[in-house]
């Protein structure tokens, strides 16, 4: 009999046990000793990593879930763009790499200093002399100066394809004091405008013979529209298969001399969460943002993997109420919502008791936030006093209407919205869950035509962002339709105390005030855990604002 | 035969109008579009996304919309992707190779496990072998392709630390990472085709084998191999290239998940991303690429038909 075909499947199965076993990823791990997971907050800045032995070389390799749709620096604030961006650019100024996670303490980028006028009008920034762009055409590595500046704010302040007008419409004029001086003159006074210029995701600085040159062509490929003075140049994009990128031999050093430690990065574009997974258990991949369910099998998978835990998010999540609707026009009713939906309970029952709770300003924020028991009192769920306040306001036996919720963009919220429905039925509060598509949804809230409204709200650095964008007559995201006098004197004033700790007490007493007119109910956050092979070192994760550049900082000790 | 196939191309034109529109309509009845996926961490002005949707003509009507695509098509364009500005047409021919070679190997996965098996099982009807190979083959045929290609995936990686290559490499650049990248993917979707291939190889044989004419063939003392062969296994293999013909295009066209789970950037992970982007002209022209893949090897099967069959004529 000649029909057993059993010869292909042994070379079948030669084959693939073969690739298995020749397989760069069959190497035996490199032996560290390095702990389970490096502390949040450690030193890793220039003078900090005076401790430990800084190994250089080798490629960094990482993942990322698609193609950015523009190579146009100030086009997108999506992390398939600014992933790239903070290879390749620079910032004026840049948050602290290593600090403890949402202290947001700024550094010296481009600008070695800066001085901001007494009334916080105006702010001049004094440049490192000897900066050079990438050594590619059209700049062929020359100096970087304060022309350069002056032209990539104004572009920031221009129109589209620029998406960042309204961001940075504070600034009046930028005037180029000399050629290594910059004076920005604000509208209106400013504590927070310096977290504007260390925006990892629009502030970056621009050649303006790049742009100009490449004309309409400007953002198709990251070879010539990543141009910029960042750590690393763009060595080749394939697209829907990965970006490489090698390291700038004329890096300035953004403070800390020899950086970036690592010879290049490979940036890979991998969808499947599974295959992610796959790449890191392989190690393939450096590093990962590892989902919550697979969390134990990458622990008990690779010995001395680092596991780094973000418990604070920079996002307002939650409810945003329409305070000019009926019946939510009235406060108590308001009020009677936030004593309705339960925080705890999407952190027990949605997240399995991994999420942190939130007030208006995010737990992420550190520096600004109320703290968590704080928070836990002025949210806290007591349905009771719920139905005591729908009776004061004259709704007795509570009432109907409708919380929308956007289509297509986030399922926690939707899943969170479920929740808070589910809560404030108990207390008679009926409320018919819409999905509405984002463009449409969005729409509506900026026009004020929804009565509430569940999504990540606001997302920001400072307080500027939430207080006066979010609780201020004509803030860009005064979703809430708020005009509270004593909120508008309070944000007015704090956006001008260059002092953090006054600033912050007033800062607090919004967030206070906030929980009492219950514009805003906030929804917990879902904590989120990034991963790390044991041998890359000096690795503190972005999750709060910014897209800190952790390529800058890394190396690898394999 | 001439006319026919002239007829056969002249009905794949609505065919293919039909599915493109049918896509067109699909992508806008689902909510959002490419400006708000590219949108979607921002708050921009109204008429800055008016303006986008503008530039990409996304403020035209729905009928002018898909008009204008049609036209270009039939210019031989496929116009541009809304969501990356690169032709479709450029983007298709980079993936089409890739997608052609995992289809060509899951075929060959496939076949090389159907046939041997669908036949063992026929000329041993009812014996251990019978039961073991129509066990697989259920068992193939019930595990969803995607549950298994992520077992594939992962389970290596989690016993031996062991992923096949993530950054992908062309066949001619590197044939061994190629492999290492492609194999898998193609023994997961072979395993689902092989079973369908395998119970219509066993189940046309034995209805073969029951014919006169083959017991002719045994009366007259041929050999086992020459009966089965020669005679039998040629006739029984007309509906089972019918499948092979569905089963191709499918592999061509359709391997969406597979793509997407082991990073080959093939015409498959296109419709991925362009669904995921809300980008109904990548989307259309790839569809229109693996509805043609379909008409055409629908074709080509019902040619075969009078290869191995000389009895069947077409006029």
């Amino acid at each position: 009999m000649g029909f057993r075909r059993t010869g292909f499947f042994i070379v079948l199965g030669f084959v693939f046990i073969a690739s298995m076993a020749c397989s760069p990823a069959a190497q035996p791990a490199p032996a560290t000793g390095s702990p389970a997971a490096q502390p949040t907050g450690a030193a890793a800045s220039p003078a900090a990593t005076s401790g430990p032995q800084i190994k250089r070389g080798g490629m960094l390799r990482w993942a990322q879930n698609g193609d950015p749709p523009t190579f146009d620096v100030h086009a997108s604030s999506l992390g398939l763009l600014t992933n790239q961006t903070r290879a390749t650019h620079s910032r004026l100024a840049r948050y602290d790499y290593g600090k403890e996670r949402g202290s947001l303490i700024v550094v010296p980028d481009l600008a070695e200093r800066w001085e901001v006028s007494s009334d916080a009008k105006t702010w001049t920034f004094y440049l490192r002399k000897g900066v050079k762009f990438h050594n590619v055409p059209p700049v062929n590595g020359r100096e970087l100066v304060a022309d350069d500046i002056k032209y990539s704010y104004e572009r920031l302040m221009g129109p589209a394809p620029n998406i960042w007008k309204q961001a940075y419409s504070f600034i009046d004029k930028v005037e180029v004091v000399d050629k290594y001086t910059v004076r920005f003159q604000l509208k209106q006074p400013s504590a927070s405008a310096l977290y504007r210029f260390s925006d990892g995701e629009s502030a970056w600085i621009v050649a303006r013979e790049v742009i100009e040159g490449l004309g309409a062509d400007y953002g198709k490929t990251p070879q010539k529209s990543l141009v910029g003075t960042g750590p690393f140049i763009v060595d080749s994009y394939d697209r829907g298969v990965a970006f490489k990128y090698k390291r700038n031999p004329e890096f300035f050093g953004t403070g800390v001399p020899g950086t970036p430690y690592i010879d290049g990065e490979e940036i890979l574009i991998i969808n499947d969460a599974a295959a992610r997974l796959a790449a890191f258990l392989s190690k393939q991949i450096d590093h990962f943002s590892v989902p919550v369910a697979d969390l134990d099998r990458v622990k008990s998978s690779i010995a001395g993997v680092q596991i780094i835990e973000n418990k604070g998010s920079n996002t307002i999540g939650g409810a945003v109420i329409n305070v000019t609707q009926k019946p939510f026009d009235n406060v108590k009713v308001r009020q009677a919502m936030k004593y309705g939906v339960s925080q705890q309970r999407i952190i027990d029952d949605l997240f399995k008791g991994a999420g942190s709770w939130n007030g208006f300003i995010p737990n992420g924020l550190t520096s600004w936030a109320l703290s968590q028991d704080e928070v836990k009192q002025i949210y806290k769920y007591d349905p009771e006093k719920a139905k005591q306040l729908l009776t004061e306001a004259g709704y007795p036996s509570g009432f109907k209407g409708e919380i929308m919720v956007f289509a297509g963009y986030n399922q926690v919220y939707i899943d969170m919205t479920e929740f808070m429905v589910a809560d404030l039925k108990k207390v008679g509060i009926d409320l018919t869950l819409k999905l509405d598509p984002v463009a449409a949804g969005r729409k509506a809230v900026e026009e004020g035509n929804y009565f509430v409204n569940v999504s990540a709200q606001i997302t920001g650095a400072e307080p500027d962002e939430f207080v006066k964008d979010a609780l201020v007559p004509g803030g860009s995201r005064n979703f809430s339709r708020l005009n509270d006098p004593k909120v508008t004197e309070l944000a007015t004033k704090q956006t001008v105390i260059v002092n953090q700790a006054e600033r912050k007490k007033v800062v607090d007493e919004i967030s206070r005030y906030v929980g009492e007119i219950a514009n805003y109910i906030p929804a917990p956050t879902q904590w989120s855990y990034n991963s790390a092979q044991p041998y890359l070192k000096n690795y503190f994760p972005d999750n709060v604002a910014t897209d800190e550049p952790v390529e800058t900082f890394v190396w690898l000790d394999r | 035969m001439r006319d026919y196939i002239i007829r056969r191309v002249l009905l794949m034109f609505p065919t293919l109008i039909g599915v493109t529109l049918a896509v067109f309509m699909l992508m806008h009845l689902a909510p959002g579009d490419v400006v708000m996926a590219k949108l979607v961490e921002d708050y921009v002005p109204q008429e800055y996304i008016d303006r986008m949707r503008a530039e990409l003509g996304l403020d035209k009507p729905l009928h002018e919309q898909y008009l204008f695509w049609v036209s270009n098509v039939v210019r031989g364009e496929l116009g541009t992707s809304l969501w990356s500005g690169t032709p479709v047409r450029d983007e298709l021919a980079k993936r089409i190779p890739v997608s052609a070679e995992l289809a060509a190997l899951a075929m060959l996965v496939s076949v090389s496990i159907a046939l041997p098996v669908g036949v063992l099982s026929a000329i041993r009807q009812d014996t251990g072998a019978d039961y073991v190979g129509r066990f697989l083959s259920i068992g193939a045929l019930s595990a969803p392709n995607f549950w298994l290609g992520t077992l594939i995936l992962v389970l290596p990686a989690i016993w031996f630390g062991w992923a096949p290559p993530v950054r992908f490499v062309p066949l001619f650049q590197d044939p061994w990472t190629n492999l290492q990248q492609m194999l898998p993917a193609a023994v997961a979707m072979g395993a689902h085709s092989s079973a369908v291939v395998m119970r219509m190889s066993r189940s046309t044989l034995l209805e073969v084998l029951r014919q006169d004419y083959i017991r002719t063939a045994w009366a007259k003392g041929l050999s086992e191999r020459v009966v089965i062969i020669r005679h039998a296994l040629k006739n029984a293999l007309i509906p089972v290239v019918t499948i092979w013909g569905t089963q191709l295009s499918h592999l061509l066209g359709g391997a969406v998940v597979m793509e997407t789970i082991f990073s080959l950037p093939g015409v498959g992970l296109a419709v991925f991303q362009a669904i995921e982007h809300r980008d109904f002209v990548q989307l259309q022209g790839t569809v229109l690429f693996i509805a043609g893949v379909f008409v055409v090897m629908n074709l080509l099967v019902d040619l075969a038909y009078s290869w191995l069959d000389p009895r069947i004529r077409y006029s």
